[in-house]
Parts: structure tokens; sequence; C-alpha cells
């Protein structure tokens, strides 16, 4: 005997009823529900606020002034590592390369700590090297830790773009007379062009929602994310605490429909995607010296990082005893729990929302979906949500009957994969277009019904994008300060909190400690995740 | 009694109409193909035999019983044109794959399996991967997956349209032969005429959305219904003409201030008539310039196309393409010559 409920004259399956309903139900209740919460908490005099309250004027100006100065930097960065790394005669190339991946796998956070040990008070450079006193809190060192925190996502995509241009354009320049530079200026800078411009916007999201670089090392120069995060630790305003995030969430939403429309418009590729190697021409020995030199700075800066938090975990006391010890470590004690919870949490997240965000996909793609316009928007939608927005939303969501979760394991991990939905999402979208659509008929045409089709023809396809979306997701999610920040308390505390308490409380030596824990962390699930990704596609093919 | 009927089927997307009231009825173990160019539907309504596509208005029956969208549930199988096959599946597991969903036993499907794959001679391909066979072979396991499940109506999109030339002729022959002998209704999508003649017992021609002309190949190609069907089903000349005389085995035609014999013969109704007539090139023939009977003109350019050469003659008012056995006919360009209607080659299409 067959159950089916018929809707709009079509018999469907239990399964794929109730498919329909998990996704519509879960994109509403941990998705628009926590949004719409943020939007209703504040009174209307925390609105009014806005103008009243200087505060706001000003974490605003300066968030703005970020955005602009930050991206700047990181785009041009990240232009001249897209240039170095898709020439196939620079020395150092894959050096570069690897370099500018770091910061990808690595917290944001983790830059503004580096800096502040190296080039801070008690810095190593500045005070240990050259016996300053300086402080390198403030805007100058919140903008030279963005930059290197976010120019590696610009390099990527600037270089997916590079990559796709033809070398016989420019050996076509070249040919008609135009010098190297020339050939540069005029045919390969001009056709990237769309992609340097897509990148600023992605990096512009980035910076905007950035929380954990201004809160270690902006000081008092507060921006929008940090001032929400004042309110609710120094006053409990939460609804002042809303209102901010707010008001960094629409500039986010507009760059990311900006972004969208743009990429989709042009037909640029974005983050993601493959890089082919091409044959390029053979670059100007001035040229190689100029790229050469020029990351070999920006290289220098980012390992110098790297080799901080490993050196401040060993010695200690950083900036004033040197002795090596493993103390640190050792004293981690209960915060090695948070370390696991991260990867738990983490783990668990990464691949919920990898699942929830390819079904969601294939219902919308299948056009299975009732209002599957909708979805797709509410599937979409938290990737223009800056992460303490989705952190505040969470925290007033669900801090009470029928669903209270304040303090649980749930509450994180919710959050963490509705913050990576969006990501899994289009993971799912984009590789079922990829999927060419005559596979499902033909199983539907044997006879095989709609949850039978995804199963065992979609699924088992999909199955390399799932594990690239769950990898993604996990890195991500183990690497957040701005998502959980709100929602942390002492029974369900992740790594990056507690790091940033450590650092907020000068213990620089526990800091490093867990951060040096977090990262071996982090790289070894790229490592596993790369080596079981490259098993499951070619498992595939 | 036909087996499968198509009743005043229609199919629309919002307010743009595919195909619309479209009426055909197959007998069991036909051949019919569906041709036209790209966009007059035919793929369309392949899919909705199918069960792949909802109909707007009208119904589809096999056997006498309605086909549901969502699926023929194996009924109505599709070869896709680019063969569809599960990549993640190899070729033995794609072709058991209709009969598992059937929930046949194990050793069942084992059996059937391996039947069709020696049928089709691809029994040592089994344990390849999609990925590994050739653009033929492909074909052959869509095939081998689309007839295992021993289908009512078996249904070909364009199959033979990603294979190259030489290779195309041989699987068409072959196809044929596969038909014959299994038997299956089967519905054929194309829009080359050559595969549509070569193959079916009843050819549809379809023109945006509507069916042009149904019959036998030798039907659509000397008997056209309209001009289209006379200009897509092969080449064409297409005239009109006033008929002067209808005698006994002789006619007389008057066109451009000229009149000519034919040697056939002409129904009386059209006596006195302007009709429009089509005449293929091969009912042509090139005589010398003054004979008479024939219309005289001017050889434009020529083609030798392997079996034939191909001749555009400039009569003055039309130019008529004349194709002429390779072996005898060598005339020069520019040569004045005149054009005779061979016996049997004028036809008439309203």
């Amino acid at each position: 005997m067959r159950l089916a409920l018929t809707l709009r004259r079509r018999t469907i399956e239990p399964g794929l009823l109730a498919a329909i309903v998990v996704v519509w139900g879960g994109l509403a209740l941990f998705t628009i529900y926590p949004a719409l919460r943020v939007l209703f908490y504040p009174g209307a005099a925390d609105y009014r606020a806005i103008l009243s309250d200087p505060r706001y004027g000003r974490s605003l100006q300066h968030s703005l002034a970020m955005m602009g100065l930050s991206t700047a930097s990181a785009v041009l960065l990240g232009l001249l590592f897209a240039v170095a790394t898709t020439r196939a005669d620079l020395p150092l190339r894959r050096f570069f390369s690897f370099v500018s991946f770091l910061p990808l796998f690595s917290p944001p956070f983790i830059v503004a700590f580096g800096y502040i040990m190296l080039f801070g008070k008690n810095g190593l450079v500045t005070h240990g090297l050259f016996g300053l006193r300086v402080s390198i809190l403030g805007w100058r060192g919140l903008w030279l830790a963005q930059t290197l925190s976010f120019f590696p996502v610009a390099t990527v995509a600037i270089r997916n773009v590079i990559a796709t241009i033809p070398s016989s354009l420019s050996r076509a320049a070249r040919n008609l007379g135009a010098s190297r530079l020339k050939t540069f200026a005029t045919i390969t800078l001009p056709l990237a062009s769309g992609g340097i411009f897509s990148a600023a916007l992605l990096v512009a999201i980035l910076v905007l929602a950035d929380f954990g670089n201004p809160i270690l090392i902006a000081g008092d120069y507060s921006v929008l994310a940090t001032e929400a995060w004042q309110r609710v630790q120094g006053w409990a305003d939460v609804g002042g605490a809303c209102v901010l995030s707010l008001i960094v969430m629409l500039p986010s939403l507009l760059l990311f429909v900006a972004q969208r429309s743009w990429a989709k418009g042009k037909g640029f590729t974005t983050v993601g995607g493959k890089v082919s190697s091409m044959e390029s021409e053979p670059t100007s020995r001035p040229a190689k010296l100029f790229l050469v030199l020029a990351c070999s700075i920006a290289s220098l800066l980012i390992l110098m990082i790297y080799l901080a938090l490993a050196a401040g975990s060993l010695v200690e006391g950083w900036g004033f005893d040197w002795r090596p010890t493993l103390r640190w470590f050792a004293e981690l004690g209960p915060r090695w729990a948070d370390l696991g919870r991260s990867l738990c949490y983490s783990a668990a997240a990464a691949a919920g929302s990898a699942l929830f965000g390819i079904v969601a996909a294939y219902l919308v793609h299948s056009k299975r979906m009732p209002l599957s316009g909708a979805a797709d928007l509410a599937a979409m939608l938290p990737a223009a949500l800056p992460g303490i927005f989705i952190g505040i939303g969470y925290s007033i969501a669900f801090n009470r009957p029928p669903l209270d979760l304040y303090g649980t394991p749930l509450i994180v991990i919710l959050a963490l994969g509705t913050w990576n939905l969006s990501t899994s999402y289009q993971t799912g979208i984009e590789s079922l277009k990829q999927i060419a659509p005559s596979l499902g008929e033909a199983a539907t045409n044997l006879g095989a019904r709609p949850l039978l089709v995804f199963r065992q023809i979609y699924l088992p396809l999909l199955r390399g994008p799932f594990a690239s979306a769950t990898v993604v997701g996990f890195i991500r999610s183990i690497t957040t300060l701005s998502v959980i920040v709100f929602i942390s308390t002492s029974s369900n505390s992740v790594a990056t909190f507690s790091i940033m308490n450590f650092v907020n409380d000068g213990m620089y030596g526990k800091a490093s400690a867990l951060s040096v824990s977090l990262l071996v962390l982090a790289f070894a699930a790229v490592g596993l995740g790369g080596f079981a990704l490259n098993r499951g596609v070619r498992s595939t093919q | 009694m036909s087996f499968l009927e198509i009743d005043r089927a229609s199919k629309r997307f919002g307010s743009r109409s595919v195909f619309e009231d479209v009426s055909l009825s197959v007998p069991r173990g036909d051949f019919l193909t569906l041709l036209g160019p790209s966009g007059c539907g035919k793929t369309t309504l392949l899919r909705s035999i199918a069960g792949l596509q909802e109909l707007s208005s009208g119904e589809i029956r096999i056997g006498g019983e309605r086909v549901e969208a969502g699926g023929a549930k194996g009924r109505a199988v599709l070869v896709f044109q680019d063969y569809a096959l599960f990549p993640h599946m190899s070729v033995k597991k794609n072709v058991a794959y209709g009969l598992k969903l059937r929930g046949e036993s194990h050793a069942s499907v084992e059996r059937k399996v391996s039947e069709t794959l020696r049928y089709l001679g691809i029994v040592d391909l089994a344990d390849r991967m999609p990925q590994q066979l050739s653009g033929g072979q492909q074909q052959r396991v869509a095939l081998a997956r689309a007839l295992v499940v021993e289908p009512e109506v078996l249904l070909l999109d364009e199959p033979l349209s990603n294979l190259d030339a030489k290779l195309r002729v041989g699987i068409r022959a072959e196809l044929k032969r596969i038909q014959r002998e299994v038997g299956v209704t089967t519905v054929y999508v194309t829009h080359d005429q050559s595969e549509a003649l070569a193959l079916s017992d009843t050819v549809a021609v379809m023109e945006s959305g509507r069916i042009a002309q149904v019959g036998t190949p030798r039907e659509v190609y000397f008997e056209p219904a309209d001009e289209f069907v006379a200009d897509f089903v092969g080449t064409a000349n297409v005239f009109d003409a006033v008929v002067e005389e209808t005698g006994d085995s002789t006619g007389r035609l008057a066109a451009w201030g000229r009149r000519w014999r034919v040697g056939d013969e002409l129904p009386a109704a059209l006596s006195g008539r302007e009709v429009r007539f089509c005449v293929r090139p091969e009912g042509l023939a090139l005589v010398e310039a003054g004979t008479d009977g024939a219309i005289p003109g001017v050889v434009e350019s020529k083609m030798f196309e392997g079996g034939h050469v191909r001749y555009w003659v400039n009569t003055g008012a039309q130019t008529f393409i004349v194709d002429e056995p390779a072996g005898a006919s060598d005339h020069a360009l520019r040569s004045e010559i005149a054009i005779k209607f061979m016996r049997g080659a004028l036809h008439a299409i309203g």
C-alpha cells in the first residue's frame, strides 16, 4: 500500500514531503526567525538613540572608514599575489601561494594577536629589538591586521579571473608591439577588472563584519561590531546591540546583493573554481624583482605572526622572560575542553549545514520546493549577515521557552550551521547545475520516485561538493569569534572565545598555547579534508 | 487498434505554446519518427510520452492506459540525447537500474542484464564506468538500459546526433535491425530527414508545434503535403504553374510565359488552375538546349557530390536544382541547356 498526499494535483511521497517540511521549517526557525528578532527586539527608544547617542555615528564612521582602507589595501595586496602566483616563471611562486593560503585557514583575529605580540607595548620587534614603548592599538594596527587577514580572499578571487584570461591575448598584444608593462595595463588589468571589483566587494563584506581583529587591536577605536559587544558586556544594552548589528547588516546586505548581481551579470568566477595553469609569457626582470620583493615582505609579515604565536606559547613571559617552557600548554587545563568543543561543534555544524544546504539546493533546483524563490533567498540570507548579527539573533531568539537553548551546545551548533548555510547551499546549487538534468529524468523515467532519485543519483554525485562544503564550513566555524561571542557561556565556550579572553586579560602565554593548538587542529582538518576530498572526487570519476 | 495514442495533446509554458492539438496513432510495433527543425516541439512531445512533462491539455495513452506525469514508470522508456548514463555506476549497474527499481530478484536481474549486454555486443564493457566508453559504446549502454526493462514504447531522442558521421550510418542500420527484432513500438525524434526516411515506418513532420504531415517515408518525400514538408524533407524545386492540358499520358503546364509538356497524367480537376508543384532534383534531367517540351536554362553552378552531380540551372524566372548520376553527367558551367521533367516526378501541393 502506498501512502500519498496530494498537493496541487500532484502526488507527493511522504519522504519528500517530510524533507520539504524540514527544510522550510529549518529555514523559518533558524534563519528567518532570529533575523526578525533582531529587527523587532529593540524598542523605539533604541532606534531613536541612533541620532541622540554620538557613539552610534562614530562607530559607523569608523566601520566605513576601515572598510574603505582595509578593502583597498587588501585588494591591492591580493592583486599582487594573484599576479605573482599566476606567473609560471616566478621564483618562490609556490611558496607565496602557500603563504597566502595560511590566513584563509586561521582565525582572522590571530593576525591582530600576532601583531600585538610583535609590535605592541611589549612587542618583540618594537620593544625587544628597538626598545620602543609604542602602541599598535588603534586604527593603524587594525588596518594592518585586516589587510593581512583578508587579502587571501582577494587573491583567490582575482587569480581565478586572471587564470581564465587566455595567454594568447597578451601574446597578441606583445606581437603587435606593446611592451610588457603596457600589455599588463591594457590587456590583463582591464580583463581582470571585473574580478577585482568582485573581490573588493567580498573583502568589504568581511572587513565590515570583522569582530576579532578590532576587539583585540583597535583599542578605543570602536567599530560597529565591537560597539555592539561593549553594549552587551558593559551596559547589558541588548536593544542597542541589535540596532548596531542592524546598522552593520545593511551595508553588508547591499554589498552582497551588488556582488551577486555583478558576478551573475558578468559571469565572473568568485571564490572557488578551478585555476588552470597557463603558459604565460616570460616575466621581465624588473617585474620579477618587484613581485618577488613585494611578496616576500608580505609573506614575512604573515609568517611572523605564526612564529610569534609558536614562540609565545613556549616562553615564560612574552616580552620580559624568554626562558623556554611548556607550562602554558599544561596550564590550559579546563580550556582543553574548549578545544574539544570547538572541534565537536564545528564538525556537527559543518556536516549538518552541508547536508541541509544540499538537500535544500536539491529541492529548490528540482523545483519541488513550494515558494522556491523565497526559500532561495532565505538560504542565501546568512551570507549577507555579519557573524555578530547571527550571534545576537540567536542570543535573543532562543533564550526562553519553548526553545530555551541558552548555554547549550545546540545553540552554538545551530548558529554556526546557519552562518555556513549559504556556502553549502550555493555549493549545492552550483554542483547541481553541473549535473545534466537528464540523469535525474532517466531515473524518473525508469520508475524512481523523487526521493529515490535524490538518494541514488544526486547524492552520490554530490559527495565531492558535500565534502568540500563540510571542510569549508568546519574551518569557518572553528575559526570564528563573531558568531559565538554573544552565545558563549562557561558551559559551551569554545577555543576562540577563550583566546579572546586570555588576550584581553594579557595572558599571552595561554592565549598563544590555545591558538597554536587550534591552528594545528584547523590545518590538520584541512589536510585530512583535502585528502578525503581528493579520494571522494576520484571515486566519482 | 493503435497502441500508442496521442489525443489532442497541447503543451504551453505560460503563454508560449510548444505544441498545439497534436493527435497521432501508432500501431503496436510501429517505428514512428517525429521529424522537424529545432524548436518545433518534437522533443517536448517525446518527453510528454515519457511522462517527464505534464500536458496542458489532451492526453497520451499507451495500450489504452493514460500516461501520468512523473515518469512513465518504465512503460515508455526514453534514451536521452546525451545518453544520461549514471556516471557513478558501472555499465552493468546502469543497465540493471530499471530492473532493480521494479524489485526483480537478483537472479532475474543478472540474467536479463547479461542477455541484453550480449544482445547488444557489449558484454566486455560490463564493468567499465561510463566515462571510459566511446560515444558509440555509451549509446549502446543507453539503449541496453532502456531495452532491458522491456518497455511498451521505446523513445529515442536524436540518439545519433552525438556520433560522428561514419558511425552514424552504421548504428542507424543496427538500430533498425534491433527495433525490428525486438518488435518494440518506437518513437524516434530527429531533425535529420535522411535518418527519418531510412528508419521509419511512419514519419510525422512537425512544424512549430503542429503536425504538418503524417505518412510513410515515401509519401512525405514524394508527396509532401505542403511547401514546408517539401522543403524540409529533402531538396525540392517548388514552383507555380497553370495547368493547361490534362491529357491521357501527358499534360501541359504554363508558367513564366512559357509552356511545356510533362510526362504525367494530371488530374482533370486541376485543369485551367494555377497550381503549386514540387519536383525533386532527381525528378529532373538535363537535355540539349532546344529540345522540344523542355525548359531552356543556363548552368549557373555545379557540385560533384560523389554518387551524383548537382546542377543549379537558371531558367530566367527560377533556378532549378537538378541531380544527375555522376557517371554520365558532365555539363559545363554557363552552358546552355534544357530541363526535362521525368515521368511521375511532379507532385501538386495545392
